[in-house]
């Protein structure tokens, strides 16, 4: 079983992982992180999409001194990577939060010795675990023995691609570029946005998430094989959601799930854990039909009444009392997003291989879902993916 | 740091004084094993197990008795704690003699301290990812303990064994968990 479909038949995804990290890190293939390409390729190269994968492509590609231009849907990189600031007093993450493998992945993702640079790492093992389940909570704290993950201190993971990747890549990307039109039928990709621009380049290495490519928000000419259409269809992308609410008191412990088995797919977190600071903001992670139950309310007013009357009947009207002001991270509104992360079927392997399959040796993929090595729905995992495939691409 | 090693200096004194200061008396052993939260976070832990109280009744193939057992133990996690815990234990053994020595059953009760220093924290170099500035928190807690014990013989002197700890570990009221050790080692007879 390889570590996607580990993630797929076991119990959780996203803060269910640390549960399980030393085993998913003990699960990793060897990396690609720091290869030197020694790249045959010539041309220029245009990549779809500045999140983790497209930034790291753009970085890579920067260092071999190969042409490069990122478009960007948004209005800012980062993707599933977002950062919150104002609500507390330090930075949150608003998408991607942990680190689910050894923190020299960091260094490993840089690939520069001469970066003299060091980054806070919290060693992540709460300490209080509930389960809030028939009305009651209960306290699990027996959990928190086999709990082990790493977060940022001080920063987030997009500061981390602002400070250390972005700087050397920034005049090379364009927001709000929506890119509709993918024509690799000539000797030259032709790429068309949105607002009428046009871009040629010799290769294009699409980034964006699987939801987009779904939903055929790109539309490819030549059409995807149907081997590969159908291969796309298997993943499934569900509704993402968080919440952070800050509080004038703190009454929660570190983490309160619904399970520590099954169907863990939303969990309260302590989100000030760990870090240089006295506020109490608590985080709500939930993904799934658990987060499809929040997006379904229609508005972020009334996901936040929703997740207060829960967490008032949890802690006895604690959360009204104390609350001081509340975010919405609603994933799957984001229109360049639409969803939280990949979840495989049975057939990673093969699915794998055909999604990762060029299309004419001109538009290539990678991303978080698209990592064959099987770090699919992480960050670290869709930045390798980009070494992955330019690992290829560079060499054809 | 230094409170670490006063604590551990102390507590080996304590596990290690009944055993040369009754080595002559009957029902003695030191135990030696493999010691780990969970099976998992590996560990070492030394014991002595003495016979207080004799239960042996005439025709009886076996012999029962009451004992005390204090032991030391070290646990670690790699990156995360290491752990070090004094224990007392007053249990009810059944040992039977076999053609190679001794087999016995025992369960107990004990109560135990730990000290436990945690990583919290670290910097990693983006450079070669090494780590540096480890930021270490030193807890304690008691931790009261039921323990089931199963040795098979080995020789006249020499029985291994397994034992199972189940534990409530005691940070302070919100962090008290239930932990779970394994020992699995030898125990040396000493009469």
């Amino acid at each position: 079983m390889n570590r996607s479909e580990f993630l797929k038949h076991s119990l959780t995804m996203g803060l269910g992982l640390p549960f399980l990290s030393s085993l998913l890190t003990a699960c990793d293939n060897q990396s690609l992180f720091g290869t030197d390409f020694q790249p045959t390729f010539k041309g220029k190269v245009l990549i779809i999409g500045a999140g983790a994968a497209g930034i790291t492509a753009g970085y890579i590609l920067q260092k071999h001194n190969i042409d490069f231009q990122i478009l960007e849907a948004n209005s800012d990189f980062g993707g599933r990577v977002k950062r919150l600031e104002g609500l507390a007093d330090f930075p949150i993450d608003l998408g991607g939060e942990w680190i689910h493998t050894d923190p020299a992945i960091l260094s490993d993702l840089i690939a520069d010795p001469a970066m003299q640079a060091n980054i806070d790492i919290i060693n992540y093992r709460p300490k209080t675990i509930s389960i809030w389940r028939n009305n009651k909570l209960r306290r699990m704290n027996f959990a928190s023995h086999f709990y082990r993950e790493y977060k940022f201190k001080s920063t987030t993971w997009y500061g981390f691609f602002e400070q250390f990747m972005v700087p050397s890549i920034a005049d090379k990307m364009e927001f709000e570029q929506v890119v509709t039109n993918i024509d690799y039928s000539g000797d030259q990709v032709q790429v068309t946005t949105a607002a009428g621009g046009t871009y040629q380049a010799d290769r294009v290495l699409v980034t964006v998430p699987i939801k987009i490519l779904q939903g055929e928000m790109i539309n490819f000419e030549p059409a995807w094989p149907q081997e590969k259409r159908e291969a796309l269809d298997t993943i499934d992308m569900p509704a993402g959601l968080k919440v952070f609410l800050s509080f004038s008191e703190r009454f929660y412990p570190d983490i309160v799930m619904e399970s520590l088995t099954t169907g863990t797919e939303k969990t309260f977190y302590d989100a000030a854990f760990g870090k240089d600071t006295n506020d109490a903001v608590l985080g709500l992670f939930t993904v799934g039909e658990s987060a499809r139950r929040y997006t379904n309310l229609g508005s972020d007013e009334k996901i936040v009444e929703e997740v207060l009357n829960e967490l008032d009947t949890i802690f006895d009207g604690k959360a009204s009392r104390f609350l001081q002001e509340a975010v919405v991270q609603n994933w799957s509104a984001e229109p360049y997003i639409q969803g939280s992360y990949s979840h495989y079927g049975s057939n990673f392997d093969s699915t794998m291989q055909i999604l990762l399959e060029p299309l004419a040796n001109k538009v290539y993929f990678a991303g978080e879902a698209l990592n064959e090595g099987g770090n699919t729905s992480t960050v670290h995992g869709a930045a390798e993916s980009a070494y992955r495939v330019l690992d290829r691409l560079l060499k054809v | 740091m230094l409170r670490s090693r006063t604590i551990l200096s102390i507590i080996l004194s304590l596990a290690i004084l009944p055993l040369t200061a009754q080595s002559t008396s009957p029902g003695k052993s030191l135990e030696v094993a493999y010691f780990g939260q969970f099976l998992i976070q590996p560990g070492l832990s030394i014991s002595s197990s003495i016979d207080v109280q004799s239960l042996a009744a005439p025709g009886q193939a076996s012999t029962r008795s009451l004992f005390l057992r204090p032991q030391v133990g070290y646990y670690s996690q790699v990156n995360s704690h290491q752990s070090y815990l004094a224990a007392l234990d007053f249990g009810y053994s059944i040992q039977k003699q076999k053609k190679r020595g001794w087999a016995y059953r025992s369960v107990s009760l004990g109560i135990g301290y730990q000290l436990k220093s945690t990583q919290e924290g670290f910097s990693v170099s983006l450079a070669d990812g090494g780590r540096s500035s480890q930021k270490r928190v030193n807890t304690t807690g008691w931790l009261p303990t039921v323990s089931y014990t199963q040795g098979i013989p080995i020789q006249p002197q020499l029985s291994g064994y397994y034992r199972i700890l189940l534990c409530q570990l005691f940070e302070n009221t919100e962090r008290s968990s239930v932990t779970l050790f394994t020992e699995i080692g030898l125990r040396f007879y000493l009469k």
